[in-house]
């Protein structure tokens, strides 16, 4: 259209093309070196999503519907089929009454983001972001190791999150048998009038049980 | 919006792995690690003026796409939901959080006719 309207059409052409590649060579190299130097920046050689699930759920929280009931059922046979373990809301409570969960045999691992683990956690759960792996398994892996049960949740409904994190400690040694999958997670886990810990891990602000 | 995916690119991995339209693990990383810090470069160029009507028409390809697979999405939760289209409301990775469709839609046709607004007259000074 431009080049139609323009008496110099052809340099028209031309000056937008080498524009258009001027923006694109910039912004890729912008990109690049932007991924790279923060931070928060992903890695394009890992696979994010590790299990053999595909996308979730279309909805996330658009409305309450039915596929809450669909996203339980998908996420036990992804649990499964990835070699893990599935929690269920029972267990999840007798392992957390359990004192071999005060000696670390026992250990909670929240896999979301570090704004929502301050917000609020299962108390002494360790934070582990599975988007940013390198940064938390110096101090995840090694409390693992030393744990025979280990619960690995995030936001709970169709959060795979905690799928991902599961298969990635699995990726680096954890036994399948003892990585389990609480499905539920922070949602279910506070809607059952759990106790929640704000701030970094064991910082003791625990949030009163609302029955 | 660029600098809200800039902030939380594993968000941005998680909106846009919803759509199922990118199946290859390399290829949704590298769409959610450069596409935020390329729309803010473009962003820049016409903020300052440079390479205008290039930057206009690298904009177009993107958001004429990018229109389409919310539009595909929406259409789809639709249906999923049996409501109208314009109760419609998900987080379409955009950058502004969760937004009713037809606003977004009419947002996005907004900066199509701006950047096609763009690509049409934005150069005749630098020309």
């Amino acid at each position: 259209m431009t080049p139609a309207s323009n008496p110099g059409g052809k340099s028209a052409g031309r000056l937008i093309l080498r524009e258009v590649l001027l923006v694109s060579v910039t912004g890729l190299a912008v990109a690049l070196l932007g991924n790279q130097l923060s931070p928060r920046g992903l890695s394009l050689t890992r696979n994010y999503f590790p299990s053999t699930a595909a996308a979730p759920a279309l909805v996330r929280a658009v409305a309450v519907t039915t596929t809450n009931q669909s996203a339980a059922e998908k996420l036990a046979v992804e649990v499964k089929s990835a070699g893990l373990q599935l929690a269920s809301r029972a267990q999840i409570g007798a392992w957390f009454a359990d004192p071999r969960r005060l000696a670390g045999k026992i250990i909670f691992v929240d896999a979301r983001n570090e704004t929502d683990y301050f917000k609020g956690h299962i108390p002494g759960a360790w934070l582990f972001d599975p988007y940013q792996p390198e940064k938390y398994f110096p101090t995840v892996v090694p409390a693992c190791q030393n744990a025979e049960e280990i619960v690995v949740y995030c936001h709970g409904g169709d959060c795979d999150d905690s799928l991902s994190a599961a298969t990635l400690l699995k990726q680096v040694g954890i036994p399948g048998d003892k990585l389990h999958v609480y499905g539920g997670g922070m949602g279910e886990w506070q809607t059952t009038a759990q106790p929640v810990e704000t701030g970094p891990q064991n910082s003791g602000q625990i949030k009163p049980v609302v029955p | 919006m660029g600098s809200v995916k800039v902030l939380h690119p594993a968000e941005f991995l998680k909106i846009i792995r919803q759509y199922d339209l990118v199946h290859q693990a390399t290829v949704l990383d590298a769409l959610a690690a450069w596409l935020p810090w390329f729309e803010i470069a473009c962003g820049c160029f016409l903020l300052a003026g440079v390479a205008v009507r290039g930057a206009a028409l690298v904009s177009l390809v993107l958001l004429i796409p990018f229109s389409a697979a919310v539009l595909h999405r929406a259409l789809a939760i639709k249906s999923l939901l049996a409501i109208s289209f314009c109760a419609v409301k998900f987080d379409c990775g955009c950058g502004s959080g969760e937004e009713y469709i037809c606003r977004k839609l009419l947002e996005n046709g907004i900066l199509i006719a701006l950047s096609a607004g763009l690509l049409a007259h934005g150069g005749r000074q630098s020309a």
